[in-house]
């Protein structure tokens, strides 16, 4: 049938040039950024990428709360030109003007602000293509672990222009975290409390596993995390956090209302953190950013066990008792 | 109602080819970063003629913003408003019933399945558009290949068919909705209420190429799909090659919403309610019908974007939606006792 | 020449059913073919094998000699039109719009509507008389008109045979006149070869050079309407007791249905009421009278009057005339004979026009005393007095002066309430 052949070449048509287009589209950087200088140096960043500069970026635009904390710890905040809607630490972040958030990038506003560099985090690595369309480079920041802040900070120093700053600032976190959990990190086993960290309820009881900060956190602050058996940020079922039968739960403070519905269950009613009343809420920005303000979530964690109503030998003998206050950052 | 502008066809068509110039110019000219209008028209100016790559030192911001996030944008909601109209024109004339959309045939479900199994199993973002478009092709064969009852194409199984198709996709992408994370869900939502931000050149291309293509072979038809209206067996022995005619409207009205959407996601009331409109003001020959309907879907969809744009990207779904209901219920009210449309 | 052949026709829809067996034709140029037969006969399969819309599946179908399968159906549309049964349209399209559809097939695919175009158009609604209303939409005008427009479209394709589809089964009958009227002067005039599906043998007749009788999907008979509408053909196919009479102007033929039985009616048993109506006015008084068990007859009335219609579904036996004619002698004298037989005689507020004036005649002269008359609405007799010189209102007048004892009633209920009167007196 005649209209049939017809139809079946426009399909073929159609198909081919839906696919080069998909498949050109995002690699065709239809702005080329090569200037007719010769790049200086160069940085990797998260994704493998190399990206190269002539000169240290002095226009930032930062896109995610713990980049802005980062750029601002490392001291070049100064450089920071833009940020996206949730960036509110430190004081200075809240002035700069705003390029909307992972729902809705306002990449005019970017664009207008005429940055070096955009510095994004590999949960919106998809705004790198756009940015690629507009002629902007990005700076993806990433990782689970604490070990990957370190990093960070010391690419961006990197980035910058200021790889020994960045090292030493790195370092400076190192020694502060060290300092705190000086006397917590080497509990053993067996003396250790149970601790069920919700991070999340989204389908069930989030909780960071193996491989993430916020584990390393609460083992280095001498907890045992019930849930460092999973990778990741991984869920857990109620059953097993009765069959575990944590001693404290922490959860930040967002998620109090919802938490609350779960602990005032019956079926949890035997759980020894809810018999006991031990169910604590921290500030949920300074414990879920992946940013230098981890070290305060760190002391407000030792803070925590160290006030636990639970003795333990161990920890009579070998502590020298301050009775800080829970801060919040 | 009495057709007012069926006489003044062509300058009907001029006025509106003018209001599209004032909208597409318009609409160039508000966005989140207030650029003067002299600057837009140097900057237009200045990239005549435009071949798509340019190698400046460093791009001045205005130019990007105007030619690489505005403009791209705003000539994909035109281009797919006329896509939109002109499908629903199409749809609604083989059908012969005004109640038929673009997405009658179960494009849209389709290309939702599509994009969440995409989003799902996270296959590399820029394939997404070609798995909603597979998905959505492969939902309209299939019940084009239900549809055919003794080697002809049986206009109400097609729909019940469609039916069908529709109600199995959207379980199907619920389920998927169920298992995924809550960015991917938020994703996959987004993906049903149409978006035309982040528009880039290549979509524009390849959207046009289509809607032109389409829009040509509908056209084509449009003396057949008049005669069509007097029945099918009317129409048979008047020369009209019925079961030719029926299937290239189909497959190209199909092909124009399906390429769209699977750009923008899903956007509604467009294919349904401007060829009402189109057909309220010029009457129901296709031959006038589906310019109107084309030039004014253009226009509606780039003006419901602009107010997207300005208030902090609501989804351009939302913005037909709530602009396209409100119109349709007038409509009907105001047509209530009369017949046909 | 042989516009239309058909050779051993079969064909059907569902396979092992055919609906057309065996069927052959020969149709000449310029030849008006009329084709009858019961429901389920083939009739309009017919249509649907001559236009390529059904393939047969044994047999050739040729038209202008050449067979329907090497023709695209664009050549078949330039040759021959269909005039369908009813059109419904779903959008508001408007009159000139639909005839214009007619040119389709001339037209390529990015061609428009030239010149020439609209001026064959607005002929064709010109001699259907729809062209004063062309701007106005297909579902604002009425059936009949609908049915022009359709003949209009059809014409506007400048066939050279017309197919008419049972084109006038759901028109009254001033259309259905109109209508074949039109047609009938575009056969002689300009050699248009016609061929029609007929629900109405009487129509058929009056129209047609030849008529095809088919039954069950066979050729019964085939030929001029005297040769073909015999008694003994109405009875083997319809299943029907029919008399085949002569039209008493243009001899044209027609079919009543039989007079001069005995029916179950079994009128000599009950008290006889003869009523003398026409033009619809009976509405329900055949039945009401029915009920009431009285032996009913009525006269005259002409062929394809719904009267008669009624009268003939309640098997009331009734004296009849040629459609369109005026009383003649004949039916005249019978309804004399049948006022004599009857008890009661009631007359109806019938319209009164020159061709049934006799019917008033007839009362004047035969009731007799012992008669029982009725009117209905006598006096409103003006309104519905269509003869020159007002002879009904005359006419009235004196049967309510001579006659003593007449009743005027108001409506149907009345009528029956007196007659209940009467027959309780009687008793």
């Amino acid at each position: 049938m005649e209209s049939k052949k017809i139809l079946i070449v426009i399909g073929i048509l159609v198909a081919v040039v839906l696919v080069m287009g998909a498949l050109i589209g995002p690699l065709s950087g239809t702005i080329d950024l090569d200037g007719s200088e010769e790049p200086s140096y160069s940085v990797e960043d998260k994704t493998g990428e190399k990206l190269e500069f002539e000169e240290p970026p002095e226009r930032i635009v930062s896109f995610m709360p713990s980049n802005t904390e980062l750029l601002f710890y490392l001291e070049v905040g100064d450089r920071v030109v833009g940020v996206d809607d949730y960036s509110d630490y430190p004081e200075e972040a809240r002035e700069l003007p705003n390029v909307g958030d992972s729902e809705g990038v306002n990449y005019e506003k970017i664009v207008d602000l005429e940055p070096d560099v955009v510095v994004i985090s590999e949960a919106v690595v998809n705004m790198r293509e756009y940015l690629e369309n507009y002629g902007l480079k990005s700076f993806v920041t990433g990782g689970n672990t604490l070990e990957d802040v370190y990093s960070d900070l010391e690419l961006l120093g990197e980035m910058c222009g200021v790889p020994e700053r960045g090292e030493d600032k790195a370092q400076e976190l190192r020694s502060r975290m060290d300092e705190i959990t000086e006397d917590t990190r080497d509990i053993p086993e067996e003396e250790r409390i149970d601790v069920l960290y919700i991070s999340g309820i989204f389908q069930g009881i989030n909780t960071p596993g193996e491989g993430t900060f916020q584990n390393t956190l609460l083992t280095d602050a001498g907890f045992n995390n019930i849930a460092s058996d999973k990778s990741g940020w991984a869920t857990i079922s109620e059953e097993e956090i009765i069959d575990r039968d944590p001693e404290m739960i922490i959860a930040p403070d967002h998620l109090e209302p919802q938490v609350s519905e779960y602990t005032e269950k019956d079926s949890w009613k035997n759980i020894t953190a809810v018999e006991e009343d031990r169910i604590h809420f921290v500030d949920g920005d300074v414990i879920s950013r992946p940013s230098p303000r981890l070290v305060d979530a760190q002391e407000v964690l030792v803070d925590l066990l160290e006030s636990a109503e639970t003795t333990s030998a161990y920890l009579i003998n070998t502590w020298s008792f301050h009775c800080k206050e829970e801060v919040k950052a | 109602m009495n057709h007012p502008l069926k006489k003044h066809f062509k300058k009907s068509l001029v006025a509106f080819a003018a209001l599209t110039l004032v909208t597409l110019v318009i609409s160039l000219s508000l966005g989140s970063v207030h650029i003067p209008f002299k600057s837009i028209v140097e900057i237009l100016i200045s990239r005549l003629p435009y071949m798509g790559h340019y190698y400046p030192s460093y791009p001045d911001a205005r130019s990007t913003i105007i030619l690489y996030i505005r403009l791209p944008r705003i000539l994909l909601g035109f281009i797919a408003g006329i896509s939109l109209a002109v499908s629903g024109s199409s749809m609604q004339g083989v059908f012969k019933n005004p109640m038929a959309s673009p997405f009658i045939l179960g494009v849209s479900a389709g290309g939702v399945l599509g994009t969440a199994v995409g989003i799902f199993f996270g296959i590399w973002w820029p394939l997404l558009p070609l798995m909603a478009f597979i998905f959505a092709m492969g939902t309209v064969f299939t019940v084009f290949f239900l549809g055919r009852v003794k080697g002809t194409t049986d206009i109400t199984t097609l729909l019940l068919a469609g039916l069908a198709m529709n109600f199995m996709m959207t379980a199907l992408t619920s389920l998927i909705l169920f298992y995924s994370d809550p960015t991917d869900r938020m994703s996959i939502v987004a993906w049903t209420w149409g978006s035309l931000s982040g528009t880039i050149w290549n979509e524009v291309w390849i959207t046009l190429t289509v809607a032109l293509i389409g829009s040509a072979l509908v056209y084509a038809y449009a003396r057949d799909l008049n005669v069509m209206q007097t029945g099918e067996i009317s129409a048979k022995q008047l020369g009209i090659d019925v079961e030719k005619t029926k299937i290239i409207q189909l497959v190209a009205a199909s092909l124009l919403a399906a390429v769209v959407i699977s750009f923008t996601g899903i956007i509604g009331f467009v294919g349904l309610i401007i060829p009402h409109a189109s057909r309220l003001l010029v009457g129901p020959d296709h031959k006038k019908l589906i310019p109107i309907s084309a030039l004014l879907g253009g226009i509606f969809l780039v003006t419901c974007d602009t107010v997207s744009r300005m208030s902090g990207e609501i989804w351009v779904g939302v913005i037909t939606g709530l602009f396209g209901a409100p119109f349709f219920i007038y409509l009907l009210i105001r047509n209530r006792g009369e017949t046909g449309w | 020449m042989v516009i239309l052949q058909l050779e051993d026709v079969k064909t059907g829809y569902t396979e092992k059913k055919p609906v057309l067996k065996e069927l052959s034709l020969n149709m000449d140029n310029g030849e008006f073919i009329g084709v009858v037969g019961p429901n389920g006969s083939g009739k309009s399969t017919l249509i649907k094998t001559i236009t390529k819309v059904v393939n047969p599946w044994e047999g050739t179908v040729r038209i202008k000699g050449r067979d329907v399968k090497d023709l695209s159906r664009d050549q078949i549309a330039k040759i021959a039109a269909v005039v369908p049964q009813d059109t419904y349209i779903s959008f508001p399209f408007s009159v000139e719009e639909v005839v214009l559809m007619g040119r389709s097939p001339y037209l390529g695919r990015f061609e428009n509507y030239g010149i020439e175009d609209k001026r064959i158009a607005d002929g064709s609604m010109k001699t259907t008389e729809t062209y004063r209303f062309k701007e106005r939409k297909i579902n604002e005008i009425s059936g009949g008109e609908m049915q022009r427009v359709m003949v209009a479209r059809a014409l506007t394709q400048e066939p050279e045979l017309l197919l008419l589809d049972e084109a006038t089964s759901h028109l009254d009958i001033g259309h259905k006149k109109e209508v074949m009227d039109t047609i009938k002067e575009k056969n002689r005039e300009e050699g248009l070869s016609v061929l029609s599906v007929h629900h109405n043998l009487n129509l058929a007749a009056r129209y047609c050079d030849k008529i095809l009788l088919l039954d069950q999907g066979k050729k019964h008979s085939f030929g001029r309407p005297e040769e073909v509408l015999t008694r003994t053909n109405l009875r083997a196919v319809y299943g029907i007791e029919a008399e085949v009479h002569r039209h008493p102007k243009d001899g044209s033929l027609y079919v009543s249905p039989v007079e001069d039985n005995i029916r179950s009616n079994d009128a000599a048993k009950k008290m006889r009421v003869h009523v003398i109506c026409g033009g619809g006015s009976s509405k329900d008084l055949f039945r009401e009278l029915i009920k009431e068990n009285y032996g009913v007859t009525a006269g005259v009335l002409n062929v394809m009057d719904s009267d008669l219609e009624k009268a003939d579904f309640l098997d009331i036996e009734c004296v009849t005339e040629a459609p369109f004619s005026s009383i003649t002698d004949r039916a005249y004298k019978n309804n004399l004979d049948m006022i004599k037989k009857a008890d009661a005689v009631v007359v109806t507020d019938f319209p009164v026009g020159n061709g049934n004036l006799r019917n008033l005649k007839a009362v004047e002269r035969s009731v007799k005393d012992d008669h029982e008359l009725i009117l209905i609405s006598p006096h409103e007799i003006k309104e519905r007095d269509y003869t020159e010189e007002k002879k009904a209102v005359k006419l009235y007048r004196k049967l309510l002066e001579n006659k003593s004892d007449v009743a005027t009633v108001k409506s149907i209920e009345g009528c029956l309430n007196h007659l209940r009167i009467m027959r309780t007196k009687d008793k």
